[in-house]
């Protein structure tokens, strides 16, 4: 009897401690909890992991951090949709001449601290944006700002037709300069919520603004993780700590069919391909480049690397883009060309080693991917077909691509840009293409492609901006140093009783302006 | 090694297990060499039209995350990350037992020197020390050999000066000395053999350890670049697919886990043979 007592206590206190464990859990979940109570957990990913923890908005893209982490916000945001720009702190714009444009900020709203949004307030945070931030910097090429209460006049050096579409870019970002003098640390902005505290990994703690211009957030707190590897998106979304999240080709199969998820899919316009050096060791021989642009089966690497979830492209643009021209192409995959390219300009495998040489001297690749987007499994995609035309390759991995890729260390790099990050080409064509520009890693210059990212500064015609963008692709393949692969689709996954997102939320073209009404059921 | 003891003339019960342990690590060993000629199918050659296709009668461990043979690598990888702990191991011994044997005979400002790097570098977790290293080193099979025998040798070094202090004050050292055999004569022929049986030991129950900490750097990508197969990178490969495509992750975590357990085994047996509990009062 004593036995059978003692068993049962045993049982008890277990029980008790898993029906412990498991109103913890409860308590978090959406349904018990009261209105207004929500809290949203997600997950925030900066494109550059070496840029740390920062805030500040003079570093990379690290801004639209503070946007989708709802501290912050912009003078404009793009129509998820339609890429129309729509104002948002700018209540009113206009171009006033060719190289002046005026801006209304929007009356009654204040900053997280109280400090009234005015024109001095915005001029002062883009001032900082554009001197400290090369590619914004660059884009807008203003020459100089001022305030005057509601009313921000902006002068460009050039004519630029397309200001505001550059003001909706993510790290465009408005916040009070003279809330803090570290800007590393966290901002101060008008967003929906204010940030309470981060830890040494980036993740934040952020609650509601209560005096939010457009209404009252809907939710009370909110949790952002910072830069989770794609394995621990998967797990997290899979044990509900995260509420949405975009998750791997691999691992999407594993919410397919799930009812407690929904799966939405988008066409971000973002294009995976390989930058190829003409300045290093044996890509700098046009013969072998242009032999490099016959290699790759592009089909295989969407189907193998990326599960089909994209398209191969021999273009910038995606096929349903005005930007895009089937006249100005590059080559299909075609092995057999390749192989005679390689013959023809003396690449011989003179001992039978199956790799190719030249004058004698082995023929050996560097391949330099960033451990994201599947670039590793690509890279070695890459490697292996390589290996089919008789080219010898090595792998090199690297923490900030951008800053190896500029070095000019590499034969081919694996990269992924957003062609129409603003809704129009020219945030991928001036930085890539331009002469000199922040992404211009093979540095490519041609005079026709300068004379005509000039013109798209000052035409504002959409029609014409896309005849000028199709213009211009006829020299842009002209080097062989891109070779483009494929754009993919975006998958967003969320819990089933998340409310008012939107598949693009968090991704760089991505409208922000929603956060405030996100909330779960 | 298989010494027969007692008047039956039958081995013992340490005696079979170390017998059994020892045949079981000449096996992984000879495997390890011959493996690479038993592959089935190039370990490099990649076919997307089988990502992470589950074990069948051709693949029968099935295939990675770009179509790869898992069995074919796993053979690959046996050589690179068994003999490259074995390296560590045997680098490791050849030097922290030289600098331990003459810090421990000379003394003085050498042995205070030495042994104060040693607490330095002991004072880290050894994995830790080693992902440093080989993080300033740069990734890479020879980077990551360095990195752990910066790390391995102390172990050694401490232990051998430890035997030398107890063996250089026996009987027979000082009559060594007094039969006019010089300083390095009595450290070579008289204290360093006498001292070996523990750092043996040692050693053995290391090449475990070492696989793991070499797979651990190779799971954290400091091992060799892709595509070369070693276990610990297999590992990291599989993380991506393991809800998957579980042999992705379970065939090289086996196989790493098979290695160790028998390696660990080995140490054990060869401890209970070298170091057999026995009173030592009667030593010379």
């Amino acid at each position: 009897m004593k036995r059978k007592a003692k068993g049962l206590i045993c049982i008890a206190i277990l029980g008790s401690m898993l029906a412990g464990c498991g109103n913890k859990e409860v308590s978090t979940t959406a349904s018990d909890m009261k209105s207004g109570d929500v809290e949203l957990t997600y997950c925030v990913n900066s494109s550059n992991a070496s840029a740390g923890v920062t805030h500040d908005p003079a570093v990379d893209y690290t801004g639209s951090r503070s946007l989708f982490r709802g501290t912050c916000e912009t003078l404009f945001v793009l129509d998820d949709d339609t890429k129309e720009v729509k104002g948002f702190l700018c209540s009113d714009w206009k171009q006033t001449d060719d190289t002046t444009w005026t801006f209304t900020i929007r009356e009654g709203i204040t900053f997280t601290n109280g400090n009234p949004l005015d024109a001095e307030a915005c001029r002062a945070a883009l001032d900082y944006i554009f001197t400290n931030n090369t590619r914004l910097g660059t884009l807008a090429d203003v020459s100089s700002m001022e305030a005057d209460g509601q009313v921000l006049t902006v002068h460009t050096n050039k004519i630029c037709a397309i200001l505001p579409r550059i003001l909706s870019d993510s790290n465009a970002i408005i916040f009070d300069t003279t809330a803090s003098e570290d800007y590393s640390k966290g901002l101060v902005g008008t967003g929906p919520y204010i940030l309470d505290s981060v830890d040494a990994e980036g993740n934040c703690e952020l609650s509601r603004n209560e005096n939010y211009w457009q209404g009252m957030p809907a939710a009370s707190k909110v949790h952002t993780k910072a830069d989770l590897s794609a394995d621990a998106v998967t797990l997290a979304m899979q044990s509900g700590e995260l509420d949405w999240a975009s998750v791997s080709d691999s691992d999407l199969k594993l919410f397919e069919g799930n009812d407690d998820y929904v799966i939405s899919e988008y066409n971000g316009r973002r294009v995976y391909y390989l930058y190829v050096n003409p300045n290093y060791t044996f890509t700098q021989d046009p013969a072998l480049r242009e032999a490099l642009t016959y290699a790759f089966n592009r089909q295989e690497i969407v189907d193998g690397v990326y599960a089909g979830h994209g398209s191969t492209t021999r273009s910038i643009f995606t096929e349903d883009s005005q930007f895009y021209t089937e006249e100005y192409l590059q080559p299909d995959f075609d092995q057999n060309k390749a192989k005679e390219l390689l013959t023809a300009a003396g690449y011989t495998d003179t001992d039978g080693d199956g790799f190719v040489e030249k004058d004698g001297e082995p023929v050996k690749l560097n391949i330099t991917y960033y451990d994201k987007n599947g670039f590793k499994t690509l890279s070695e995609v890459i490697q292996s077909q390589l290996k089919a035309i008789g080219i010898d390759s090595e792998i090199t991995v690297t923490d900030s691509i951008a800053d190896t890729l500029m070095n000019g260390e590499y034969n081919l790099g694996t990269y992924g840009y957003n062609t129409e990050t603003l809704g129009d080409c020219y945030n991928y064509l001036q930085p890539v293409f331009g002469t000199g520009a922040t992404s211009n890693f093979t540095k490519f210059s041609n005079e026709n492609v300068d004379r005509l990212l000039d013109e798209l500064t000052v035409t504002a015609d959409e029609e014409q901006r896309a005849k000028i963008a199709q213009e211009m692709q006829q020299y842009l393949y002209t080097e062989n140093d891109h070779i483009y692969l494929m754009h993919v689709l975006n998958y967003q996954v969320a819990k089933k009783e998340v409310r008012n997102l939107t598949a693009q939320f968090g991704s760089d073209q991505g409208d922000a302006s929603i956060l405030w009404k996100i909330t779960k059921e | 090694m298989g010494e027969k003891t007692g008047r039956t003339g039958k081995l013992d019960r340490s005696d079979k297990r170390f017998l059994f342990w020892s045949v079981a690590v000449l096996a992984l060993l000879i495997f390890s060499l011959l493996a690479p000629h038993l592959a089935s199918h190039d370990p490099y050659e990649i076919n997307l039209s089988l990502v992470t296709a589950p074990p069948d009668s051709e693949y029968w461990m099935g295939n990675d995350y770009v179509g790869r043979c898992i069995f074919c690598r796993l053979l690959h990888g046996a050589a690179r990350s068994i003999f490259a702990a074995v390296l560590v191991v045997m680098l490791s011994f050849v030097i922290g037992t030289l600098i331990g044997t003459v810090c421990g005979y000379a003394g003085g400002r050498i042995d205070i020197i030495v042994m104060r790097l040693v607490d330095a570098v002991q004072a880290f977790p050894n994995l830790i020390f080693s992902i440093s290293v080989a993080a300033m080193l740069g990734s890479g099979l020879k980077n990551c050999i360095i990195a752990m025998v910066i790390t391995g040798w102390t172990q050694y070094a401490r232990l051998a000066r430890t035997k030398v202090l107890d063996i250089k004050k026996k009987t027979y050292v000082r009559a060594a000395r007094v039969s006019g055999m010089s300083g390095l004569e009595i450290l070579l022929y008289t204290i360093l053999p006498n001292s070996l049986s523990p750092l043996i030991v040692a050693a053995s129950m290391h090449v475990g350890n070492a696989i793991l900490s070499f797979s651990g750097l190779s799971f954290l990508g400091l091992g060799s670049p892709p595509p070369y197969p070693e276990w610990g990178t297999m590992l990291n490969d599989g993380r991506s697919t393991f809800q998957t495509a579980p042999w992705t992750i379970l065939f090289p975590g086996a196989a790493i886990v098979l290695t160790v357990m028998i390696m660990g085994m080995f140490g054990d047996s060869l401890n209970a043979k070298l170091n057999p509990r026995k009173d030592e009062s009667n030593e010379i």
